[in-house]
C-alpha cells in the first residue's frame, strides 16, 4: 500500500476514518481498541504525575496559600440566586457611608454597596448619579479623564491612562 | 482595596456596567462573565489605589485563555480601553484582576523553559516514530477544573506520529508544572499533570496506549530539569509566588496578547 497521507488529510474526520477502516479491512489490520466516542473522536487522557519526594517533604507553606487567595465570582447581574436589595435602601446607605469614604476600608464597603445598587436598579437616575458621585469621591476626578476626547467612530481602539490629575493619552 | 475595574457593555463606557473591587487581602479576583456580559463587553477601565499596583486581564476564552487585553496600573493610575477594538468587541468571556506588590521579581518563563524542553524531548523521542511538530507553547493555566485550587505553568507540544505504511496521526502532550514556595519561602516545583491526546482514527487507541506511558514517564525527567533551573533561586527567600498570563506586562497602559504566548512568574521578597 502506498502511504498517501496528503489525500487522506484532505478528507473530513468521518470520511477519513471510513477510508482507514476500508484499508484496515483490505490489509487485515485490526485495532485493539474501539473508536473513541469523544466528540472530536480523539483518544485522550489526563494523568496526575507522581509527586517527587523532595516536594512532598516541603509542602506548600502557609505564606504561599495566603498570597494566592482567589476570589471567585460569576457575573452577578441577572443571577436569580442573588436576592436583590431595595434600591432605595441601598441609595440611602451609600449616601450615609460616603461621608467616610476617605478610609480605604470604608471605600471598599461603599463600592460593594454601589455594585449591589447597580445590579438592583442598573438604569435608575439615582443609580447613575450616585455612581458618578461615589467614583469621584473614592478615586478623584481623574477616574473620568477616560471620558474626555472619546473617539466618535468605532474604527480604532480607544485607549489610555491617567495618573492623579495629570492625564495623558497614548 | 487596590484594583477596581468597570466592564461596560457599550463603547466609551456606556450601557450597563459590571464592577469589581479587589481587596488588598486577595491576590486574584477571577470572573467568568454570565449571559448578560459574556461576549458583550465593548469597553472597560481600571484603577489601582490603596497601596498596591495592579493589572486587569480580559480574555476571549472563558477559561482565561485566548487573546487578552490587559490594563497595567501603578498605584494611583487609571487605565482604560474606551473601545476594545473590532477584533475583540463582544468577544470577552472572562477576566482576572490582580493585586501587584512593589519591588517584585518578574520574569517570562518561555525563554527559560522552551529551549531545554524541546532538546530534552527530541532526545527522548530519538529513534521512535514520534517527533515534535513545531515549538512548545508555554502558558499559564488558571484554576483548571481538574485541579481548581491551583495555577500551573503549562508546556504544550504538538506531536507527529509516523506509522509505517499507514497514514500519520497528530497527537499532543501537555505538562502542567506546579510552582510554589515551601515553608522556608524557597521556590519549588514539579510536574503535577500530564495530558495526552491522539487524533481520531481507527488506531488512535493503540497509539495512545503506546505513547501515553512514555510521555507520563517523561514527567519525572522534566521535574528534574525544572528543579535544576529553580536552583538559581535557592539562595533567596520569598513571601509570595504567583503567575500572570502571557509575557510580563509592559510599562504602557495596556497590552494585547495571546495568552499562550508565555507565562510570567512573579516573586515577591517582602512580607505581606
Amino acid at each position: 500500500m502506498e502511504k498517501n497521507d496528503e489525500g487522506l488529510k484532505q478528507l473530513n474526520r468521518s470520511d477519513r476514518i471510513r477510508e482507514e477502516a476500508r484499508r484496515a479491512l483490505e490489509f487485515g489490520q485490526t485495532p485493539k481498541r474501539p473508536l473513541s466516542l469523544h466528540p472530536n473522536m480523539r483518544v485522550e487522557g489526563l494523568t496526575a504525575a507522581p509527586r517527587p519526594q523532595c516536594s512532598a517533604d516541603n509542602a506548600p507553606g502557609e505564606e504561599f496559600l495566603k498570597s494566592s487567595r482567589v476570589k471567585i465570582v460569576s457575573s452577578r447581574s441577572a443571577n436569580p440566586l442573588i436576592a436583590k436589595e431595595s434600591p432605595h435602601f441601598l441609595a440611602e446607605q451609600i449616601q450615609h457611608e460616603l461621608k467616610r469614604a476617605a478610609d480605604p476600608q470604608q471605600a471598599a464597603k461603599v463600592l460593594e454597596m454601589l455594585n449591589s445598587l447597580t445590579n438592583a436598579d442598573p438604569h435608575g437616575e439615582t443609580t447613575q448619579a450616585l455612581r458618578r458621585k461615589v467614583l469621584s469621591r473614592v478615586f478623584g476626578e481623574r477616574y473620568f479623564e477616560s471620558e474626555r476626547n472619546l473617539p466618535q467612530e468605532r474604527s480604532s481602539r480607544g485607549r489610555g491612562s491617567s495618573i492623579f490629575s495629570r492625564g495623558k493619552e497614548d | 482595596m487596590s484594583v477596581h475595574t468597570d466592564f461596560y457593555i457599550d463603547i466609551n463606557f456606556g450601557g450597563d456596567v459590571d464592577s469589581f473591587s479587589l481587596n488588598n487581602d486577595w491576590r486574584y479576583w477571577w470572573v467568568v462573565f454570565g449571559s448578560k456580559f459574556g461576549n458583550n463587553i465593548s469597553s472597560f477601565r481600571s484603577t489601582a489605589y490603596g497601596g498596591t499596583d495592579g493589572n486587569t486581564f480580559a480574555f476571549t476564552g472563558n477559561n482565561f485563555l485566548g487573546t487578552y487585553l490587559s490594563l497595567n496600573m501603578q498605584e494611583g493610575w487609571t487605565s482604560w480601553w474606551s473601545y476594545v477594538g473590532d477584533d475583540l468587541n463582544d468577544k470577552i468571556e472572562s477576566a482576572i484582576l490582580v493585586n501587584r506588590n512593589k519591588n517584585e521579581f518578574v520574569t517570562g518563563l518561555k525563554d527559560q523553559i522552551a529551549g531545554d524542553f524541546a532538546s530534552g524531548m527530541d532526545a527522548q523521542l530519538k529513534g521512535t516514530q514520534v517527533s515534535r511538530r513545531g515549538d512548545p507553547r508555554i502558558y499559564t493555566t488558571f484554576w483548571p477544573g481538574y485541579d481548581p485550587q491551583k495555577t500551573f505553568v503549562s508546556i504544550e507540544q504538538d506531536l507527529h506520529v509516523s506509522l509505517d505504511w499507514w497514514p500519520d496521526y497528530d497527537a499532543q502532550v501537555r505538562y502542567d508544572i506546579y510552582l510554589y514556595l515551601d515553608g522556608k519561602g524557597v521556590v519549588q516545583g514539579y510536574v503535577a499533570w500530564v495530558y495526552v491526546w491522539v487524533e481520531g482514527g481507527i488506531f488512535s487507541g493503540d497509539i495512545f496506549d503506546s505513547l501515553q506511558p512514555k510521555l507520563v514517564d517523561g514527567a519525572s525527567a522534566l521535574t528534574t530539569q525544572l528543579q535544576a533551573k529553580l536552583a538559581i533561586f535557592s539562595g533567596f527567600r520569598f513571601s509570595s509566588l504567583y503567575l500572570l498570563p502571557g509575557p510580563p506586562p509592559s510599562s504602557a497602559f495596556g497590552d494585547i496578547r495571546d495568552a499562550k504566548s508565555d507565562s510570567t512568574l512573579v516573586l515577591w521578597p517582602n512580607p505581606l
